[in-house]
């Protein structure tokens, strides 16, 4: 039953394919075709199986139930990337893989071959002509001389591409058949004003016979394609061959299906109780006093955070507030800087211009961690093991790391403290001498979760909090964040995963293209209009 | 996603206890672990002992504890930059250019008050070059370390005129180097005290506590809002003062300066170090760990030198003890990647 473009045969269907990761349905029997000379998009939110359906494509998982036909031969799997790739599968992946140390040629020649003869020098003038050749085709206005890492963004893309395809270009009988391209959010690192050119390249191949799939999160791209599919909860929940297009905003209602977050907010709304708000009382009367809880209990009257004009290398000109109490969540997409606005907020990245104001605390020019922390403000990065924990450490030492001088020479307040963060944030397992790196990413977070709520910081910055996090531990750390924001902590809440968002906050600002475009606030935040603020 | 770990974890007494059906296993498996190095250390010494009369005789004892005096501070030394993730290669040039530094400026007729501050005070100077080499110009530590000590070797070369010096050496210096109070050298028991006092720092203050967690990670540390490129430099400093101090027991034991001695210390000090890392706690440069490899490489020369083995078998034992503990402890050493 294949519904779309009955008048040719696909290069690849998929037949009820399911893929199970232990007891999670990645996939649940998706059936699609992809039709040579066609675009074909896939669309979903994080987690609705995208890339397990890339990643079955390109050979690199063996799906638990279903087939692939692949041209005329039906196969349980493709076995593996490498078999893949022999049968004329292509995938570009989001980061161009240049090395950038290397010439553009070089880094062509490392992909497509050398051409040398048998133990013969490596024809460079030749080589070079080449790959100048090959980026002519594929309209990428770069030389073929120059470094990798001189090269923007936008090019990088187009480089990525033609490195991959390139094989459509050779003439001899011999060289490998490019049948099916994968292209896996490309354009998330480039300015929207930029992706056309790239968009054009995509056609190009297209038009060419290979059936090319595009994942993508810019729902404006989608003029360019000629078959829709979107994924839910890993199912096809809304398919569209050519023909005319439905409204973003239907697209969109597709991603979300009905109503998840009125579910989530009843859910939050009963785990937090009054039990579970006494433990960070308990955890902040047994630490030691600081400056942070001091600010906290005597803070003037007014926002915990204002933020003027903040410019970075992605923002320009952010400017926010955050009451005390606030639990204010940031949505965006890759390269809207969201990613960037925590950390110019934490101080690991300093910014241009603008300042940020922290309880009576002017910081106007970059702020390094110390600076920030002992203004009152806690940040939890979303790299846990690089930039979160200390790996090589214990768990004792890495909830006293940012205030190892409260503790020294004093031990049993040390036990007494760490003992206070397990409990509270129920770390299992609770041996306060395991090494950081032993735990389930779950327990590392609520580790730095108890780490820097314990400082009683008037600001928390979560960026991604909950990512690679056991449903269990997520909702411990729910719960932990109302609970500080009913204690008077401040908590702006980054992530990428807007049902998040709407779980637990009482505002979310949209960033688009390095600005805040839009504040929705009450009943406005909604999955829905936080997926269309973002998009677009 | 799953964030994967590698099963790296101590397996600690709780965990014994927990468990008693293979609790004397695992026991002895957590001491092969974090004291494999001690147990072959018993091995050699009971070997020894049985095999030449000469070894565990008062005499032979101290000698072997006065050789490797110098080599002990070398080994605390180099350990404070791995600490936090660095190398300084220069040690070895540097305790050759001390010593001559002591050696000339008692020849040009310096007294010991004036030559023993300045040997030590130098080496923590030539410690802050180095850091500030690889912290505020942001030169990788490998190659600043090994510019600053080829210089060195140079202005040794310089100080000497390329001949030895001997004349007019401070006698506090050479008692300081040669003598002994009670049962041990005078340099034993400085070694010793240097041990008992870097241990507490390492052990037991925040500042050890920082340097551990600039090693695990910079990024980390720096988030937390340690000065992590200050502690950075610190370890640098201290590396080059207790260097001061090994200088000055070198000049001592030898009442003169070599303008060739130094280069040589370099790599026993970074075997001692790394043999460490597979002692006490385990996956981490220490005190205890270091002093246990020094012994171990000690006790091998000297049983060796008594048993009148070929002097080409020395290296080989050195070297195939290294690699035996670090494999021994691979997956203490894979989590602070000795020697990368």
């Amino acid at each position: 039953m294949a519904p779309t473009n009955l008048h040719e045969t696909p290069t690849l269907s998929l037949d009820q394919v399911t893929k199970r990761f232990g007891e999670l349905v990645a996939l649940d029997g998706v059936s699609l075709d992809f039709v040579p000379g066609q675009i074909h998009a896939l669309l979903g939110a994080n987690g609705s199986g995208k890339s397990t359906l890339v990643k079955i494509m390109s050979g690199v998982y063996t799906p638990d139930a279903g087939a692939i036909q692949f041209e005329s031969a039906r196969l349980a799997a493709m076995g593996s990337p490498a078999e893949a790739a022999a049968r004329g599968v292509r995938v570009v992946h989001q980061e161009a893989p240049l090395i950038d140390t290397l010439s553009v040629t070089e880094a062509v020649a490392i992909f497509r071959g050398f051409n040398a003869a048998a133990l013969g020098p490596i024809p460079w003038r030749r080589l070079r002509r080449q790959v100048q050749q090959l980026l002519g085709r594929m309209d990428v206005p770069i030389d073929a001389g120059q470094q990798c890492n001189t090269v923007q963004p936008a090019d990088r893309a187009g480089l990525a591409l033609a490195i991959v395809v390139g094989d459509l270009f050779e003439k001899s009988a011999a060289a490998p058949k490019v049948k099916l391209l994968i292209v896996d959010e490309v354009t998330a690192a480039i300015h929207e004003s930029e992706t056309a050119r790239h968009l054009d390249r995509l056609r190009a191949v297209a038009d060419m016979g290979v059936a090319v799939v595009m994942v993508t999160h810019r729902l404006s791209e989608l003029h360019i394609v000629d078959d829709i599919t979107v994924l839910r909860a890993g199912q096809v929940v809304y398919r569209e061959a050519g023909g005319a297009r439905r409204p973003t905003s239907e697209l969109i209602a597709e991603m979300v299906g009905p109503t998840t977050d009125e579910r989530g907010r009843t859910d939050v709304a009963a785990g937090g109780g009054p039990a579970s708000a006494e433990r960070l009382t308990r955890l902040w009367n047994a630490a030691p006093t600081h400056d942070g809880a001091a600010r906290l209990t005597d803070r003037p009257p007014g926002p915990s955070i204002r933020v003027d004009g903040l410019s970075g290398a992605q923002l320009h000109d952010c400017s926010f507030s955050a009451l005390p109490g606030e639990i204010v969540g940031f949505a965006g997409l890759r390269g809207s800087g969201v990613e960037e606005l925590p950390r110019l907020l934490s101080g690991d990245d300093r910014w241009h211009a603008g300042q940020i104001e922290l309880g009576g605390t002017v910081l106007s020019k970059g702020g390094r961690p110390r600076a920030m922390i002992e203004a009152g403000l806690a940040a939890i990065p979303a790299d846990r093991l690089r930039a979160g924990g200390v790996a090589s450490l214990s768990v004792n030492e890495n909830v006293i790391l940012p205030a190892l001088g409260d503790y020294w020479h004093k031990p049993s307040l040390r036990t007494q403290v760490v003992d206070s963060v397990i409990k509270a944030f129920d770390v299992r397992p609770a041996k306060p001498q395991n090494l950081f790196s032993t735990l389930s990413g779950g327990n590392q977070q609520k580790v730095l979760l108890g780490k820097w709520l314990l400082l009683h910081p008037s600001v928390l910055v979560l960026d991604d909090p909950t990512y690679g996090v056991d449903p269990g531990a997520r909702e411990t750390i729910f719960e932990a964040v109302e609970d500080a924001a009913r204690r008077g902590v401040c908590v702006l809440f980054f992530s990428t995963e807007p049902e998040q968002l709407v779980r637990i906050c009482h505002r979310v600002l949209v960033l688009r293209d390095g600005e805040i475009v839009t504040e929705l606030s009450g009943p406005e935040v909604a999955l829905e209009s936080v997926i269309e603020r973002s998009y677009e | 996603m799953k964030i994967e770990t590698e099963p790296t974890q101590r397996t600690t007494s709780a965990e014994v206890k927990g468990e008693p059906r293979s609790a004397l296993l695992r026991a002895a498996l957590a001491a092969g672990r974090n004291y494999g190095t001690v147990l072959i250390l018993l091995l050699l010494v009971v070997v020894f002992s049985l095999s030449s009369d000469a070894f565990l005789t008062l005499r032979n004892v101290q000698s072997v504890l006065i050789v490797q005096a110098i080599t002990a501070l070398m080994t605390f030394g180099v350990m404070f930059p791995l600490i936090v993730g660095e190398f300084d290669l220069s040690v070895g040039y540097m305790i050759g250019f001390l010593a001559m530094l002591g050696a000339f400026l008692a020849g040009h007729g310096s007294g010991a008050l004036v030559v023993i501050p300045v040997m030590i005070l130098t080496g923590g100077v030539i410690g802050l070059c180095n850091g500030l080499l690889t912290q505020r110009v942001g030169i990788s530590s490998f190659i600043a370390t090994l510019g600053v000590g080829i210089v060195l070797q140079g202005l040794t070369q310089g100080a000497s005129g390329g001949k030895v010096l001997f004349s007019n050496i401070p006698t506090v210096v050479t008692t300081i180097g040669g003598s002994y109070a009670g049962p041990l050298a005078i340099s034993v028991w400085i070694v010793m005290g240097f041990a008992v006092a870097l241990f507490y720092v390492l052990e037991l203050t925040p500042l050890g506590r920082s340097w551990y967690a600039v090693g695990g990670s910079e990024r980390v540390a720096f988030l937390a809002g340690l000065r992590t490129g200050r502690l950075k430099i610190a370890a640098f400093m201290i590396s080059g003062l207790l260097v001061g101090c090994g200088s000055v027991l070198a000049l001592g034991q030898s009442g003169s300066a070599n303008p060739g001695f130094g280069p040589d210390l370099l790599l026993p000090a970074y075997a001692a170090a790394f043999l460490g890392v597979t002692t006490y706690r385990a996956g981490r440069y220490n005190v205890i760990g270091s002093v246990v490899g020094i012994l171990l490489l000690a006790v091998g020369f000297n049983g060796l030198s008594l048993l009148g083995v070929p002097f080409w078998v020395q290296p080989i034992f050195n070297g195939g003890v290294l690699l035996l503990a670090v494999i021994i402890a691979r997956s203490e050493a894979r989590k602070v990647k000795v020697g990368a």
